[in-house]
């Protein structure tokens, strides 16, 4: 028996979440369709809608993801299912990271064909179709699974109100980046001389944020996962 | 199935409430787990189903340690605490769901259960009583098949006929390799169910006997003048006389009252244990 990771397990995790939140995801869906509908129709082939829905939402879900957790009557179940750690995690993070991105996705594409198909044959009006293999849309849904990571870190972090404090805890580490870059430009920056330098370093702390970032706060949450108590 | 050694476990630091606990329970039995509000039954509990965590000491269950909550510790130990949680789905749902997590639940057992306790399978979890939901929670765990099963206060908010029912089926579904694991302090309703007391108070386990053992080493006798001194553990003055616990010196074989019987224990604490130990 694999004590780590089964695919039996993980995906009936996946299944049992979506089941349960099912009443939440078609009200969810309704208002997307509604919105969609009142909205003229070429706004779908652009992806700031898209990105807004991805954003605004998934920040919002993600950081709900393990209330479960937190909710001394709900967290016996949670925390006593037959699975492991990893596949808790797991569970929860496909649901409001890479699964999320592409569900809203897809059905963003179908709702932009639709759109292309009304606007084509109804109104005789030719628009283009969400350009899916679009690089913008991709790095816009990568930037959106790390910083999501956080936000997810946050909701096993915090017991309330996660996506307020992910936000203060985001305010302040910002301010001191730019007091640190701030700093680090009037310490070589004087003169200008070392310009390039200090241009370096704060470029490689961003590339190094980017990057670092998600695996970072997907290493926190697993272990604060596994820490969960029901005290 | 469960060995404590020298465990601790405190919820605020320097304040243990567990302080070098030890317990050793095998299988083939139905504990009941007796204690006052506040002496640590509930806690006990959860650290049994790695729920909460011991600050140190040894804490294997099953052979595994608890508080790693693998999925093969977790598919043998069923859990019900006291203040239960169902979601808004109906008891089908809920089996469609949790069921495929134990290996070997038994769906025509549930059904037997469900019956039993005559719980509708198409109606809301959410609507039913808490009585009701605590019922379909404890015929679940049963269903699961699993080695140890923890039910905290399973007959709080139990009716007088499920209490009975709650009985039998638990009778009925024990077998020599599982656990159960009964916390109570309404003693009255495990009576003639569990096989072994343990009895604990402030974080310690002051009692842990088999009631075989009780019987053999105590009598509950009444008799209508008041017991002479050093005759006795415990008395309780009743409608006409008195209710005693004594030593059993004449092999007498009678009904433990669980409820005297913690009485006896909590009063008499080190006689008892000393009386015990002799063998």
């Amino acid at each position: 028996m694999n004590n780590i990771f089964c695919l039996k397990r993980f995906s009936q995790l996946i299944l049992n979440d979506l089941r349960l939140r099912k009443k939440i995801i078609f009200i969810t869906a309704a208002t997307l369709i509604i919105f969609s509908a009142l909205m003229p129709f070429h706004v779908t082939s652009h992806t700031g809608a898209y990105f807004f829905i991805l954003y605004l939402g998934g920040f919002y879900i993600s950081s709900s993801a393990f209330e479960e957790a937190h909710d001394p009557r709900k967290a016996y179940l949670f925390l006593s299912l037959p699975c492991s750690n990893l596949e808790r995690f797991l569970s929860k993070w496909f649901l409001t990271s890479l699964g999320y991105a592409l569900g809203i996705l897809a059905i963003y594409y179908a709702f932009s064909w639709l759109s292309f198909i009304m606007n084509t044959f109804v109104f005789h009006h030719y628009m283009q179709v969400l350009y899916i293999t679009d690089a913008g849309l991709w790095l816009g849904i990568k930037k959106y699974i790390v910083l999501q990571s956080v936000i997810l870190l946050g909701s096993i972090l915090f017991k309330r109100h996660a996506l307020i404090k992910v936000a203060l805890c985001i305010g302040c580490l910002f301010l001191l980046y730019s007091l640190f870059s701030g700093l680090l430009a009037w310490m070589f920056c004087a003169d200008c001389i070392a310009y390039p330098l200090t241009g370096q370093i704060i470029s490689s702390v961003y590339h190094a944020f980017w990057l670092l970032l998600a695996p970072f706060c997907w290493l926190l949450t697993y272990y604060r996962l596994t820490e969960c108590e029901l005290k | 199935m469960i060995y404590l050694d020298e465990l601790n476990f405190g919820y605020k630091k320097h304040n243990d409430l567990f302080h070098h606990l030890k317990l050793m329970l095998n299988a083939g039995s139905i504990c009941g787990l007796l204690g006052e509000n506040g002496s640590g039954k509930t806690t006990l509990l959860k650290i049994l189903a790695g729920l909460i965590f011991p600050s140190s000491g040894n804490c294997q269950v099953m052979g595994q340690t608890p508080s790693k909550r693998l999925p093969q510790f977790l598919q043998e130990l069923y859990f019900l605490p006291e203040d239960i949680y169902v979601p808004a789905i109906t008891a089908e749902q809920y089996v469609n769901f949790y069921a495929t997590f134990y290996p070997r639940f038994n769906h025509e057992l549930l059904k037997q259960c469900l019956a039993e306790f005559e719980i509708p399978s198409q109606q809301l979890l959410t609507e039913l009583s808490h009585g009701q939901k605590k019922k379909f929670l404890m015929s679940f765990g049963i269903a699961t098949n699993c080695r140890l099963l923890i039910f905290d206060e399973p007959t709080n908010g139990l009716d007088i006929p499920s209490k009975s029912q709650f009985r039998k089926l638990l009778a009925s579904n024990f077998h020599e390799d599982r656990l159960f694991i009964i916390s109570t302090h309404q003693v009255h309703d495990v009576e003639n169910l569990i096989d072994t007391v343990i009895i604990i108070e402030n974080g310690e386990v002051i009692f842990q006997q088999s009631l075989e053992n009780i019987t053999q080493k105590l009598a509950f006798t009444e008799q209508a003048d008041m017991p002479e001194i050093n005759d006795y553990f415990y008395y309780e003055k009743k409608l006409g006389g008195y209710f005693i616990v004594k030593p059993n010196t004449g092999q007498q074989d009678t009904r433990v009252d669980l409820e005297t019987l913690f009485n006896t224990v909590r009063t008499n604490k080190a006689k008892i244990q000393q009386y015990f130990a002799q063998g």
